[in-house]
Formats: C-alpha cells, structure tokens, sequence
C-alpha cells in the first residue's frame, strides 16, 4: 500500500476493495428500513409542522427524511432509492428554492420586509384550533431543498460508481422516474 | 411622458417576441415606438429650442435606497433623441425590405422567428439609446449605456452560427463593458466628490483636485471604448458581422455615439478643469481620425470601408467637442447631426447593394449605377456630404470646425487644425473610394474575377436612404433648418454660449481655403490610388488593437489557468490544511496583537452526566486515532459526535442536540456507504516529514479551539442579543421556539442563502459528475455497454450523446 491512497477520492476508478465482490443486499437491513421508512417521514412532518414552537423544524425534518433515504439508498440502491421519491431530485430542489425564495419575496410585494411573518389561527375540526404562521412555509422549502440536495447526491454519486453501473443501465445524469409515476 | 415612451420600446420589444411568427411584419410594429417618440418629440421641440426649456421628469426607483432615475430632456439631449427615433424609424422601415426575399441575413432554421428576435432587440437598444440620452442620474445613464452594449452584442451576434460573428460581439462587449467599468468607478467618484448623482448639478459644479482628474480619466476610458477611439477602435470593424441595418443604426448613427455624447457633456465643465483632458481627449480624437482614414482607404469591403471611416470621423467629434469650447462645440454639434444623416445613408446603401449584387467586396462590383441609378445618386450625394463637399451639411459642419480653430488662434488649436485638415483630405479620399467602389465602371486592373450582377432595387428599400439623403442637401442648402437646434444643444452645453447662425457660405477666408486643401489633397491621394495601395502593402502595419485584445485574452487564460494549476492542487489533504490552517492562524493572530486573552470563570462540570459524556467523547476520539481499520475509526468518530450531542442536550439545546444528532447520523450512513470503495486499513505510516506536519497541526488546532472556548466567553463586551430575541419570539414571529424562529425569521435571510448554496450545491454535484462521466473513457461511460468503436475521446461520445 502506498502514501497516495490518501487522495483516492480524486481518482473514481481506481482500484476499488470489493469491486466485483459486492454482497448481495442484505435482506434484514431491507426489511428494517421499509419498516421505518414511513415512519421517519411522519416523524419529520411532525418535525416540520411543531418546529415553531417546538424543537424541531424544516431544516431537522429534511434530515430525518434524508436519513431515511441514505438507508434506503443502502439497503437497494439507486433503483430503491427511486421507488421511494415521488419526483426527481432536482424537481424537489426547484420546487423547495421556490417556495423559499416566495416566502421572501412575497411580502415584499405587499409592501411589508422581506421575510416578514404573519399567523392565521384556523380552526379545525379534529385539531382545535390550530395557528398557522407563514414561517411554515419557509420551513417547507427548507426541507424539500435539504432532501433533494441528498437524494441528488445520492443518486449521482451512486450512479458515478462502478458498482452501482450493473443495477442503473439506462442512468444518464437523472432520474428516470421511480414506479409511482407511471 | 418620457418614462412612458421608454415603456412604449419595452412594449413594442415584448409585442415583437410574442408575434415572432410573422417575421417582418414585428419590425413595422416596432417601428411604432420610435414613431411615438418623434410625434412627441414634435410637441416638445419648440418650447425646449426657442425658449431653452428643459422637460424633467423624475422616476423613484429604489426608493429605499434613495435612488431616483432622473430624466431630463435639454435640447442637445432633444437633438440625440430626435436622431435616435428619427434614424431608428428609418432603419425599421429599411429593414423590413431588407430581409424580404430570402433571409440573406437569416441567423439559423428559423429565419423568421430569428426576425422577430432580431425586431425585439433593436427596438430594445433604441430604448435604451433613448433613455441614455435623456438620463441625468449618473447610475440610470450608465445602466442605459450598458443596456446599449448588451443589445448590441445580440445584435452583432445576430447570425450565432458564425464562429466569426459570436467572436466579435464578444470583443465589442467585452472592449465596450470593460471600458464602461471603468466609467462606472468614475461616476461613482464624481459623484461622491459633488455629492449627488445628477448629471447636471455635478456638472454645474464640476469637483476639482487629483481624485476628480483620475474619475474623469476613468470616464474617459468609457467613453473611448464606446466610440471606438485609438486604440480601442477595432472592434468597430468587427461589429460589421451585424445585419446592415443594425450597422446603420448603432455602429454609426446612435451607440458609438455615446461616447462623443459623454465628452460633449462632460468636455465644457472638465477640458479647462482638468489639466489632462484636452492633451488626451484632443490627441485620441486626431489620431482616431487619421488612423482610422489611413485605414479606411486600404479596405475592399463596403461595409469596412465605411466602418474605418466612422472611426475617423468619431475621432474628428471627439477632438471637436473635447475642446469644451462654444465655437468648437457647436461645430461639433453640427458635424454630429451631418455625420448621423450621411453615414447612416451610406450604411443603407451598403446594404442594398450588398442586397441585390451579393457581394459588397468593391472587386466584384462594376457598373452597378446602370442597374441601381437612383441608390448611386443617394450614396453619391451622402459620401459627398461627408467629403464636405458645398453645398452639403457635412461642408456646413466642416467649415463651422475650421472656422472654430481658425479663431482660436493659439499654437494648440493650430496643431489640431493641421490634424483634422489631413484627416479630412483622407476623408475625401476614402468617401471617393466608397462611390467608385461601389458603383464605377471598372477597368480590369481594378477587378478581381467577374463582377457580379445585380438587380434595381424597389423604391420601399431605398426610400429611406433617400430620406436621409435629401435631409443632408436640405439642411446643407438651407443651414437656417437646422442652425436653430443645433445653437440650442450648443447653449445647453456651454452654459451662457449664444453662437452664430450656421450658414453655407462665409466669403473668402481661411476656412474656406483650407476646404479646398482638403479637397485637392483627397483628390491627389485618389488619383495616385495604386500608388498609396502599394505603399500601404509596403509599410509594416503597426500592432493593431486587434492584436492587442488578443493578447489580452490569451494573457488573462494563462494566468487564470496558472492560478488555478496553484490553488487547485487536487489533494484532498492539502485542502483541509489549508483551511485548518487559516482556521488557526488568523484568529490566534488576533489573539497575540490583542495581548493575553482573559479566561472564563470555568466550571468543571454541572452535573455528573456531563462528565461521563465528555469521558465517552474522549475515549471515543482515542480509539478513532488508534484505530488501524478505517470502518472502526469511522465508527469510532460517530461516537465521539453522538457524546457531544449528549452533552447539548445536557445543556438544554435539544434543537442544536437534535440537528447534531441527524448530522451525526447522515454523516456515519453516507461514510459506510462510501467505505466499501476504501482499503479496509488506513495505511501504516513511517515517520516522516508530512506526518510530522499532520501532528503538528492536529494539535495546534486543538489547543486553539480549547483556548478559545476558554476565553470566547469571557470576551464578551456588550449585551447579548439572545435576550432580546426571546423577548421578541413569540409577539413578533408568533413562535414560542426561539431557535427556529431565528432561523426562519430573525434571520431568514441568512437561512434563505444558506439553503440556496444547498441548491448551488447539488446542481453542482449533478453538473460535476456528469461532467467527469461524459469525459471518462469508454467502457466507462454507464449504460452504454459493448458500444464499438470508441477510442479515449469522451467529446465525441458526448456529442453523439447530445444529438440524440
């Protein structure tokens, strides 16, 4: 072994431990995540939704949507991964930038600050009454962005890979989208 | 009202591009909005020449800024606006026969939507030449003169299939804009100097001192580059790959005005003032004249010919309205307008020759004032006009210019006289060069393979021409049509000027003789044509600013590519030192010039919980650097992460516990999935020099970081804002979760970037990887297996890829 095998990062095929010899994906680590999959996301919106007055929020709800991504990336690769997401990547990251940015932008038109907060109080019919601040909004953005951000990281890089090639013949920078769709 | 004829351009330029389908026909629609200036223009005129009224009109536009666009209309302002609109309607109108039968000019597949497009952008630069000419706020004039670069480069580029026209609508761009920088630093100076950004109270006032001369220097440079001044001159020539209307329009009779417009603003408050300017200014503008004459007569192109003969005659402005005074001024003004009807007229000549023989190479054609009688007799009486020939507005401008210098008298004005006589003797020349060229019966010597046919040309397409045309005699026979705008634009730039009626003939004196100088040496040079194209082929051609642009951009990829060879080394273990590096250094700098920081009251723990965290975090951090398996180190780093989480939520930051959490977390998953790609074991280092410097760094950033937790709380030297944010939380924001309500609220606009580098980010990831895929060697492209053929060349598979 030599001192460059530090820098392996910047050469994509060099000779990789365990090309070829990848085991099969492990049917446990399947299992486990399609179980807690569901779950993680219910999680978040719980996150998302309770993140202004609780802990939580839209950036730790991406996270915990993320992680449920990455395991799901881990247990079946690209083609899982794709049977999970409704939309492609990118589409999460535009559509989340611009939910953002309307929240920014919106106000502004109305000749208030940028940002600048409003609150509803609505009342529904299992919650009670129910306070809703343009703030949520903003959050929503914020995690459609960090999902895409990872889902789309996930899926180029995954596709970069040599492994990954047997699994995503028809890959060419983007999603072919998942079952859902058609 | 002048806001909403700028809007009028705008409308027409959206009109254009929503009916791109019908071709042609956009370009009378757009047509309509220069008509709707001149109609206005009409109503106006009177009250703003006879009684020197001014039309003010202010628009707020950032108004929390404190920005206002401040429009103002003067008479020389009304004059610029009156030819914009009034060259502008004829250009639109000549256009619209000029791309009739065969989209000669056609940039790609769709030449008719191309001529929507092209409708769109030229109605967009008459606005934008409009509403440079009636700005008074410094910041709105160079937006516009910038507006006016941007569509000119569409314009250039108009023909995008070819390689030579994009390149040179970049180096018009480029030379243009990177002169207007410059200008914008001198604006910005200005300004600051007198303490307002309107045009015109920093003019009535104009700074003085050292930092003023350098701004006006700088605002040289702009106007320079935009009128195409030695030695910036050769992108004028390139411009000539725009269709001839746009040629008419913007690189003769409107935008390479600009400049000239500038220093005719600028020259009366600035040319005594500034102890530069009139050395500069006057030498640019005399050298541009003869340089661009010199030039000018060794073309074989139409369109070139008249493209050098612009330069020379931008330069004649320019030296004319850089004297900054009354007489030279108006004579300016008067050349100006002489200069906008002639050049334009010839552009469309050029055109329509060009049009109807194919060719506008003055080789090829022969004996085409049989076949085009009626546009010879327009080309001849405009190249007339701008040899300076009686009894044409262009000998009216020329005789006010010599007259101007005639009286001044004092060796300055003598040396430039001498330099504007000779540049006119090669005017002469290069306007004969033009109309023989052009229309002549040639004898074989002169021709270079058959002269190509050609046919009459409608009266729609020469119409226009002819317009101008008949504007030059017009205004040449009876100066007294002009002579009234041209006296008010003088006065409204020399404040207090009240000069002579322009007029076609003066008797016998000075000026007149130095007209028939000019005459009879332009005369010479044509008779001894052969003989100066020989002696032209002979002498070395000075560097070129051509040569000079180039060497520009190859300088600038060298050294871009060497920076980059430097900052970019591509070793993952070279960066992060790098950064720890910086990390260290500069704070703990800090440190030292400020003296021995003072240390926090440090407590050792809360609560015995803490001390179990930080123990697990420190037995963790050890294992991980024990470790010789890379998936127990990385394990072993994940647990010193979920012990710090510990240890916020012992300290009551379940948000920031939380985060760290997920962070941690991700960050493990993403590791396993990338280990498999790694060697198992990290590899067994000797002793040596680099991981003596690892150590070494390791340890300097750890001791720093603990210092500086030590001693970070006790710097504290105000009130924390935290306090006020929790009292603020829930009235402002209506959120009782103070941390997300800074993140979404108090500080939205830093999450709102901070998200958007995630974006950034992953578009990135996207364009990067699927860069390095489409460069990778066959056989490693996915998904395109047992494909035959393909050698290491990635381009090429990619352009395969990208066809299909």
């Amino acid at each position: 072994m030599t001192a460059q095998g530090d820098d392996r990062w910047g050469d994509p095929r060099g000779d990789f431990d365990g090309e070829g010899t990848e085991s099969p994906p492990s049917l446990i680590l399947d299992v486990c995540t399609r179980a807690v999959f569901h779950a993680a996301v219910v999680f978040a919106v719980w996150l998302l939704a309770a993140g202004h007055n609780r802990p939580g929020g839209g950036f730790v709800g991406g996270l915990t949507i993320s992680a449920a991504l990455v395991l799901t990336y881990a247990s079946g690769g690209s083609p899982a991964l794709r049977g999970v997401l409704p939309v492609r990547p990118l589409t999460f990251l535009g559509v989340g930038m611009l939910t953002a940015q309307a929240t920014a932008v919106i106000p502004m038109l109305l000749g208030r600050n940028v940002l600048e907060s409003a609150a509803v109080t609505l009342h529904a019919p299992l919650f009670g009454d129910v306070k809703v601040a343009t703030p949520l909004f903003f959050d929503i953005g914020v995690l459609l962005i960090v999902i895409g951000l990872v889902a789309k990281a996930l899926d180029t890089l995954g596709a970069a890979d040599p492994t990954a090639e047997h699994e995503t013949p028809t890959v060419s920078g983007e999603i072919v989208s998942g079952g859902r769709r058609r | 009202m002048l806001t909403a004829l700028l809007g009028a351009h705008l409308a027409a330029a959206a009109g254009a591009l929503l009916l791109r389908r019908h071709g042609r026909r956009t370009l009378l629609l757009c047509a309509l909005a220069p008509a709707a200036v001149l109609a206005w223009l009409a109503t106006v005129l009177p009250g703003v020449v006879v009684r020197h009224r001014t039309v003010e009109e202010t628009v707020a536009w950032v108004p929390s800024l404190g920005l206002t666009m401040g429009l103002r209309l003067d008479a020389f302002g009304a004059l610029m606006a009156l030819l914009v609109s009034g060259v502008g309607l004829l250009v639109f109108l000549y256009a619209h026969s000029y791309f009739a039968g065969g989209p000669a000019d056609a940039p790609g597949k769709d030449p008719v939507a191309g001529l929507g497009r092209f409708a769109a952008t030229l109605v967009a630069f008459a606005g934008a030449m409009l509403g440079l000419v009636v700005s008074d706020n410094l910041l709105a004039l160079f937006v516009f003169w910038e507006l006016t670069s941007i569509t000119s480069y569409l314009l250039i580029g108009h023909k995008h299939a070819s390689e030579h026209a994009r390149a040179a609508a970049l180096q018009a761009l480029l030379v243009t804009s990177t002169g207007a920088l410059a200008m914008l630093g001198g604006f910005i100076v200005l300004a600051q100097l007198a303490g307002t950004w309107s045009m015109a109270e920093v003019l009535a006032d104009p700074p003085t001192g050292a930092l003023a001369t350098g701004a006006v220097l700088c605002v040289l440079a702009g106007v320079f580059t935009k009128s195409a001044q030695v030695p910036f001159h050769s992108w004028l020539p390139g411009a000539m790959a725009a269709p001839t209307p746009v040629s008419a329009y913007l690189h003769s009779a409107t935008m390479v005005k600009a400049g000239v417009y500038l220093a005719a603003r600028f020259a009366p408050a600035f040319a005594v003032a500034t102890p530069l300017w009139q050395p500069v200014v006057i030498g640019v503008g005399v050298v541009t004249m003869l340089v661009g004459g010199y030039r000018a007569l060794r073309q074989h192109d139409l369109k070139l010919i008249l493209a050098y003969s612009t330069i020379s005659q931008l330069g004649f402005l320019i030296a004319l309205f850089g004297t900054g005074n009354e007489t030279a001024t108006f004579a300016g003004v008067a050349v100006l307008v002489a200069h906008a009807l002639f050049k334009a007229t010839l552009f469309l000549v050029a055109g329509i020759v060009d049009h109807e023989a194919g060719t506008r190479d003055i080789r090829r054609l022969s004996g085409l004032h049989r076949e085009l009688r009626p546009v010879a007799v327009v080309g001849c009486v405009a190249a007339a006009s701008m040899a300076g020939l009686p009894p044409l507005a262009g000998f009216v401008g020329k005789e006010a210019a010599f007259s101007s210098l005639v009286d001044a008298g004092d060796p300055g004005a003598v040396a430039m006289l001498a330099g504007l006589v000779a540049g006119s003797a090669l005017t002469v020349a290069y306007s004969f060069r033009f109309c023989w060229g052009a229309f002549a019966d040639k004898p074989r010597a002169d021709l270079a393979g058959e002269p190509a046919p050609a046919h009459p040309a409608p009266l729609a397409f020469w119409a226009p021409a002819g317009v101008l045309a008949a504007l030059s005699v017009a205004f040449g026979l009876v100066p007294r049509l002009d002579s009234p705008l041209v006296e008010a634009a003088t006065a409204a730039l020399v404040p207090g000027a009240h000069p002579h009626p322009l007029a076609l003939w003066h008797g016998f004196n000075l000026p007149l003789a130095l007209s028939g100088v000019t005459v009879a040496g332009g005369l010479a040079l044509v008779l001894a044509r052969r003989r100066v194209e020989a002696l032209q082929e002979r002498l070395p051609s000075p560097p070129g600013s051509l040569e000079g642009y180039n060497a520009t951009l190859s300088g600038l990829r060298i050294l871009a590519a060497r920076t980059a060879a430097v900052a970019q080394s591509g070793s993952l273990p070279v960066y992060l030192g790098v950064i720890l590096l910086v990390a260290v250094v500069a704070p703990a700098t800090a440190f030292l010039m400020e003296g021995p920081p003072a240390l926090s009251t440090a407590r050792f723990a809360d609560s015995p919980l803490q001390v179990v965290a930080v123990a697990a975090a420190l037995a963790a951090g050890v294992a991980a650097v024990r470790s010789r398996r890379r998936f127990a180190a990385v394990l072993a780093l994940g647990a010193v992460g979920y012990a710090v989480v510990a240890l916020f939520a012992l300290h009551g930051a379940p948000d920031l516990a939380f985060t760290q959490l997920l962070i941690e977390t991700l960050g493990l998953l993403v590791f396993v999935l990338v280990l498999k790609h790694l060697p198992e074991r990290f590899h067994t280092y000797r002793w040596r020099m680099g991981q003596v410097l690892r150590i070494g760094l390791s340890v300097a950033v750890g001791a720093f970081v603990s210092v500086f937790a030590l001693t970070a709380a006790a710097a504290r030297r105000v009130e924390g804002v935290s306090h006020e944010y929790l009292a603020r939380s829930l009235p402002e924001a209506n959120g009782h979760n103070v941390v997300n309500v800074i993140l979404v609220d108090f500080r939205g606009l830093d999450t709102l970037g901070e998200v958007t580098v995630l974006a950034v980010a992953g578009l990135g990831i996207a364009a990067l990887v699927g860069a390095v895929r489409r460069g990778a060697p066959a056989g490693d492209a996915p998904g395109r297996p047992g494909r035959p053929g393909r050698g290491g060349d990635g381009s090429d598979e990619s352009a395969r890829a990208g066809a299909r």
